[in-house]
C-alpha cells in the first residue's frame, strides 16, 4: 500500500502544478491587469510604469519561474489593489467558507445517506419514488436559482431570515440550506444505488440463510461493502464545497474564499486569484489522496492488488 | 501432408507483481509454457483441463488475439501473429471461434440476423449472394427458424443464442473453428442438441476444430485426438479414445475418475476412485521437476528434481512422466 | 438405501407447495404444486434444467424469495408450520435447523470480512459461542472440512481462496448450527473436477457422521447419482418423477428422465449421435393446461395436452406423473 499511496501522493502533486501554472498563463494572457486596475483612461506612462513594477512586461515563462521561486519562500504575492499579503487575505476568508462547508456537509451526511438506504431498502415503494423524486430535484436545480428562492421565501416574503451579510448565525442558515440540498441529493442517489447493487450480491441471500435477521444482514454485510463508493463520493463532494461555494456565497454576500476569488478575477489581481487557487486545489488534492487512502485501507481486495500478489 | 495448424514450443508468460512491492519484484505467471501440437485437416483436437492449465490462453494464441512470448502459430503453412494489420484481419475470415457465454459474446443491440450478416459485410460486400441471403441460409443450418430472425440476443434460449454463435462463426466458412467451453453455459437437454449440430456441421463443411473443455465426456464423444494439459504444459497427447481408456498419466486418471456417472452409485465407496490432494496450483508458482509432483500419489524423488521428457507410447500417444510405464500398464489390463 | 417404509414421522414434509411471483402486475406461478418428504439423515437429490424450480422449492421453504413471491402450501419441519412464520421466526430455523450453501462460494461469502469471522459469526448467532471458545471451534471445524493450516487460513479473505476453498469454507458455516438438514444447490458446479470429487465425499462423509439430512440440487445427474440415495427429477415446476438412486438409472419411466440419461455421453461407450430431446423449456410463468413436457415429448397423446398428470406412485418408492405411462 505504501508503494500505492507514494505513486497517488506524486500525481496529485503534478496536478497542483498545472492548475496552478494554467491559471497563471491564462490570467496573464486573459486581460491586461493594469488597464482594470488603474482604469482605461489612465495615461500609457502610467500603465507602463504599473506593468513594470508588477513585473508583468516579463516574459511569461519567467513570471512562472520567479512566482515558484517565491513560492518556495513562502512569499504568495501581495494584492495588487491594496498590497496586502495575496495569502493573507485568502486565510481571512477561509474561515467564512469552513462555517458554511462544514455544517452543509454534516447535514449532506445525515439527510443523503439515510435518505439513500431507506429508498434502497423499500425499493419501487412509493417512498423510494419520493425520496428519488426529491433528490432529482435537488440535484437538477442549479444553486443560485434555489439561492435565490429560498431568499425570496424565507427573506422577502416572509422575512424570518436575512437575505444576506455575515452578522450572525441566523445569517448563515440560507446559504447552508442551499448548499445542503444540492449535496444530500446526490449522496442520496449514490447511496441508493450502492446498496442496492450490494443487496444484489449473493452473499446477502447466504447470509440471510444463515440466520441473521434481515436488519442484521444489512447493518453487517450490506453497509459495510455499500460504504466505500459512498465514502469516495463523501470525500470528492467535500472537497467540492470548499471550491465551489463560489456561487452561493455571491449570492449571499458571504465574505468566503469563494466570493474573494470571485473578486479578485473581475479585478485582474493576480496574485490574489493565484492563492486562493493554490489552496482551493491543495485542498480538493489532499482530499481525493486521504479517499484514495481510506478506500485502500477498507476494501481488502485494493489492499491485495495495490501491492503484494498472494 | 501439412496439418492446419501446427503449434510449437508455444509459451505466454505474464508479468505480475511480486510479494514485496518496494522490491518491484516481479514474477512470472506461466500460462502456456512450451506447448507443441499439431491439427490435422479436418480433425477435431480436444484440450483438456482444469482452471490455470492454460487452455484458455491456448485458444487466444492460436487465433492470434495475443502475442506469444516464445514459439511459433503456423496456419496453414503461414505464421499467425497477434499485429492488428490488414493481414491479420483478412486471415478472421479462416479462423473463428464460440466462446463460453453466448450472451457475452453478442452484441446486445443487433438482430440474430444482423450478427451473423456483419461478418459478410466485412469480408464479402461483393459476393455473387447477397449477405443477407447468405446469412439466412446458415441460421437455418444451425437449426434457427425464421421467426427468430429478427429478435435480440435477451429474447433468444440459451441454445438459441449459441446457434447465433455458431452461424456468425460459420458464415463465412472457415476452416479452422476454436471452441472455447461452448456448451458449459447451456442446459444438459440443450447441450446435446448443440453437440449433434457441432457434429453435423463438422462434417458438412470440413471444419478442422480446436475443442476446449473441461468435460471429458464430451470431448471423447467428439473429438478425434486429445491433449491433457496441467500448469501451462501438455502432459498426454493421443487419440481420444486411446488416451481416455487407457490413460498413462496420473492426473489423466485423476481426471476420469473424477467424472460422475449416472449409475455408478457410491463410486466413492468403491475403489479405484482418485481423490487428488490439494487444490489446482497457481501458475505463478510452478513446481520444481514434474509441475505436478505435489498432489501425485506416486511421486518418487526423482519426480521431484526432474522433468520428464515426452514419451511416445504408440502411433500417436504420447506422455510426459516418469512412472508412466506402471501406470499405462496398470489400465490397460 | 430403500425407503420401503415411508417414515410415520419424517424431518421434512412438504406438501402442494406453490411459488407465484408479481411482476409488473402480472403474477405468474413458477412452482406448481410440489409434495416430497425426507426422512431422518436421508440424502435426497433434486435434478433438472433451468426453470424446473429445483432451487426455487428451498428458496420459498427458508423464506429467502423476497417480498414478490407468494408461497402457499405447507411445509412441515419437525412437526411444525413453517410457512407463514414471520421473519424473525424463519432466522432462528435458517441455519440451525436447515442450513443451506450455494452454488458460487466465492461470491457468497462477504468479501470484506475473514473467513473466520463469518464462521463465527454463525456460531455466536447459534450456540452463543464467543471468544477463544469461537476461535477453538472455527479452528476445529475449518480441520473437519479439511482445510488445510487452518490457523493461518482462518484470517484470509475469501478472495484470498480458491472456489474449492471457498465452498469448504460455507460448508463449515453451515455445519457450525449444527443443522438436521443441509441444502447444497449445486455446490459443484462452479469447481474443477477434481475439486468436485473431493467436495462431494466431504459433504457424503459429513453426512454420515453427523446424521444430518442432505439435499442436493444439480443438473448434473452424475453428481446426483454419487451421494443420492433418492432422487427426485423435476421439469418446469414440477416433479415429474422420484425413485430411488439405482432404480432411476437402470429403469426411468418418464420420457422426460430418460432423454436427460441419454442426452450425456459417457466416457466408456462408444455413441454416435446422442438423442435430444428436441424443443426448449418452456418459458416461465407460460400457461400451459396439459403436461408441461408434452410439445417435447415423443410420445404424447391427445389427453396430454389437456391434462395434467399428477405424481402417482408406480412401484415401492418409486412416483411418476405420466399419464400413457400411469394408463399402461
Amino acid at each position: 500500500m505504501g508503494r500505492y499511496m507514494l505513486s497517488r501522493s506524486l500525481r496529485a502533486l503534478l496536478t497542483i502544478f498545472l492548475v496552478v501554472g494554467f491559471a497563471f498563463t491564462i490570467l496573464r494572457l486573459s486581460g491586461d491587469p493594469a488597464m482594470m486596475i488603474l482604469s482605461a483612461d489612465a495615461p500609457p506612462e502610467a500603465i507602463a510604469a504599473f506593468r513594470e513594477s508588477w513585473g508583468l512586461d516579463a516574459p511569461l515563462w519567467q513570471q512562472f519561474w520567479g512566482y515558484l521561486l517565491n513560492i518556495f519562500h513562502g512569499n504568495f504575492g501581495v494584492s495588487m489593489r491594496d498590497a496586502s499579503p495575496a495569502m493573507g487575505l485568502v486565510l481571512e476568508a477561509i474561515p467564512a467558507t469552513l462555517a458554511l462547508a462544514l455544517p452543509a456537509f454534516a447535514l449532506n451526511l445525515l439527510i443523503g445517506i439515510p435518505a439513500g438506504i431507506f429508498a434502497a431498502l423499500h425499493r419501487n415503494s412509493w417512498m423510494d419514488r419520493l425520496v428519488m423524486s426529491f433528490s432529482v430535484a435537488g440535484h437538477t436545480l442549479p444553486s443560485f436559482v434555489l439561492g435565490l428562492l429560498l431568499v425570496l421565501i424565507f427573506a422577502v416574503s416572509l422575512g424570518w431570515l436575512p437575505s444576506g451579510g455575515y452578522s450572525g448565525f441566523e445569517h448563515a442558515v440560507l446559504p447552508v440550506l442551499t448548499l445542503t440540498v444540492g449535496g444530500a441529493a446526490v449522496l442520496a442517489r449514490y447511496t441508493r444505488s450502492s446498496m442496492l447493487e450490494v443487496l444484489g450480491q449473493p452473499y446477502i441471500r447466504a447470509a440471510s440463510a444463515k440466520g441473521l435477521r434481515w436488519s442484521q444482514v444489512v447493518i453487517r454485510h450490506a453497509l459495510p461493502n455499500a460504504a466505500l463508493p459512498i465514502i469516495t463520493i463523501a470525500g470528492l463532494m467535500f472537497g467540492g464545497l470548499i471550491a465551489g461555494a463560489v456561487v452561493v456565497e455571491s449570492v449571499f454576500s458571504w465574505p468566503g474564499v469563494g466570493r474573494l476569488t470571485v473578486s479578485a478575477v473581475g479585478n485582474r489581481d493576480l496574485a490574489v486569484v493565484q492563492a486562493a487557487l493554490l489552496l482551493i486545489t491543495v485542498s480538493m488534492v489532499a482530499t481525493n489522496l486521504l479517499v484514495d487512502a481510506i478506500y485502500c485501507l477498507f476494501d481488502p481486495r485494493l489492499r491485495a492488488s495495490a501491492g503484494a500478489h498472494q | 501432408m501439412t496439418p492446419l495448424l501446427n503449434v510449437t514450443g508455444l509459451q505466454r508468460h505474464f508479468f505480475v507483481e511480486g510479494k514485496n512491492e518496494w522490491l518491484a519484484d516481479k514474477k512470472i505467471l506461466r500460462a502456456v509454457d512450451g506447448v507443441t501440437l499439431s491439427v490435422q485437416r479436418g480433425k477435431t483436437l480436444g484440450i483438456v483441463g482444469e482452471s490455470g492449465c492454460g487452455k484458455s490462453t491456448m485458444a487466444k494464441l492460436v487465433l492470434g488475439l495475443i502475442p506469444a512470448t516464445a514459439g511459433t502459430v503456423e496456419f496453414d503453412g503461414k505464421p499467425v501473429t497477434a499485429q492488428r494489420n490488414r493481414a491479420w484481419r483478412a486471415a478472421r475470415r479462416h479462423m473463428q471461434m464460440v466462446y463460453q457465454d453466448p450472451l457475452g459474446a453478442l452484441d446486445r443491440r443487433l438482430t440474430a440476423l444482423e450478427q451473423v450478416t456483419e461478418p459478410l459485410l466485412i469480408h464479402e460486400k461483393n459476393g455473387e449472394i447477397k449477405p443477407a441471403v447468405a446469412a439466412q441460409t446458415m441460421m437455418r443450418a444451425v437449426g434457427l427458424t425464421d421467426n427468430l430472425f429478427t429478435r435480440y440476443p435477451h429474447e433468444l434460449s440459451g441454445g438459441q443464442r449459441q446457434r447465433v454463435v455458431l452461424a456468425r462463426a460459420l458464415v463465412l466458412k472457415p476452416s479452422l473453428l476454436v471452441c472455447d467451453e461452448p456448451i458449459s453455459a447451456l442446459d444438459v437437454s440443450v447441450q446435446a442438441q448443440v453437440i449433434n449440430l457441432l457434429d453435423d456441421l463438422r462434417q458438412q463443411m470440413n471444419l478442422t476444430m480446436l475443442f476446449i473443455s473441461h468435460d471429458l465426456r464430451v470431448v471423447r464423444h467428439i473429438c478425434d485426438e486429445v491433449a491433457v494439459m496441467y500448469l501451462g504444459r501438455i502432459i498426454e497427447q493421443g487419440s481420444a479414445k486411446e488416451v481416455l481408456s487407457h490413460p498413462a498419466h496420473p492426473y489423466t486418471r485423476a481426471l476420469i475418475s473424477a467424472v460422475s456417472t449416472p449409475g455408478a452409485k457410491h463410486a466413492i465407496a468403491g475403489s479405484g476412485r482418485i481423490i487428488l490432494k490439494g487444490e489446482p496450483p497457481n501458475p505463478v508458482d510452478i513446481p520444481t521437476g514434474c509441475s505436478f509432483h505435489p498432489r501425485c500419489a506416486m511421486a518418487t524423488a526423482h519426480c521431484k528434481t526432474s522433468a520428464p521428457t515426452v514419451t511416445r507410447l504408440g502411433e500417436s500417444h504420447t506422455v510426459s512422466c516418469h512412472l508412466h510405464a506402471m501406470i499405462h500398464h496398470g489400465s490397460a489390463s | 438405501m430403500n425407503s420401503t417404509v415411508v417414515d410415520a414421522n419424517p424431518l421434512l414434509n412438504i406438501s402442494d407447495l406453490r411459488i407465484m411471483f408479481d411482476q409488473r402486475g402480472h403474477t405468474f406461478e413458477v412452482l406448481h404444486g410440489v409434495d416430497l418428504h425426507i426422512a431422518r439423515g436421508e440424502s435426497i437429490g433434486l435434478v433438472g434444467e433451468s426453470g424446473c424450480g429445483k432451487s426455487i422449492t428451498w428458496l420459498g421453504v427458508l423464506g429467502l424469495l423476497g417480498q414478490q413471491a407468494h408461497v402457499t402450501g405447507s411445509v412441515k419441519f419437525q412437526g411444525r408450520e413453517l410457512l407463514g412464520l414471520s421473519d424473525t421466526e424463519l432466522s432462528q430455523v435458517r441455519g440451525q435447523k436447515i442450513a443451506m450453501i450455494f452454488q458460487d462460494p466465492s461470491s457468497s461469502l462477504n468479501p470484506a470480512q475473514r473467513i473466520g469471522a463469518q464462521i463465527a459469526e454463525s456460531l455466536s448467532l447459534h450456540r452463543g459461542l464467543q471468544g477463544a471458545q469461537a476461535k477453538a471451534e472455527v479452528l476445529a471445524l475449518l480441520d473437519h472440512v479439511e482445510i488445510p493450516d487452518a490457523k493461518r487460513r482462518m484470517n484470509a479473505y475469501p478472495h484470498e481462496l480458491s472456489g474449492g476453498m471457498n465452498q469448504r469454507v460455507m460448508i463449515a458455516m453451515a455445519l457450525a448450527g449444527q443443522p438436521d438438514l443441509l441444502i447444497a444447490d449445486e455446490p459443484t458446479t462452479a469447481l474443477d473436477a477434481t475439486v468436485q470429487a473431493q467436495i462431494l465425499v466431504l459433504l457424503d462423509t459429513i453426512r454420515r457422521e453427523t446424521g444430518m439430512a442432505l439435499v442436493t440440487i444439480s443438473h448434473d445427474l452424475g453428481v446426483i447419482s454419487e451421494i443420492c440415495d433418492r432422487v427426485l427429477v423435476m421439469y418446469a415446476g414440477s416433479i415429474i418423477e422420484s425413485a430411488p438412486s439405482e432404480t432411476l438409472f437402470t429403469s426411468a419411466q418418464h420420457p422426460y428422465s430418460l432423454g436427460l440419461l441419454a442426452a450425456m455421453p459417457a466416457l466408456n461407450t462408444e455413441v454416435h449421435r446422442l438423442t435430444t430431446i428436441r424443443g426448449s423449456i418452456p418459458q416461465a410463468g407460460q400457461l400451459i393446461q396439459g403436461c408441461r413436457f408434452e410439445a417435447r415429448c415423443d410420445f404424447a397423446q391427445e389427453i396430454c395436452r389437456v391434462h395434467a398428470p399428477a405424481l402417482k406412485t408406480i412401484a415401492v418408492g418409486h412416483a411418476l406423473a405420466c399419464t400413457r405411462k400411469l394408463a399402461a
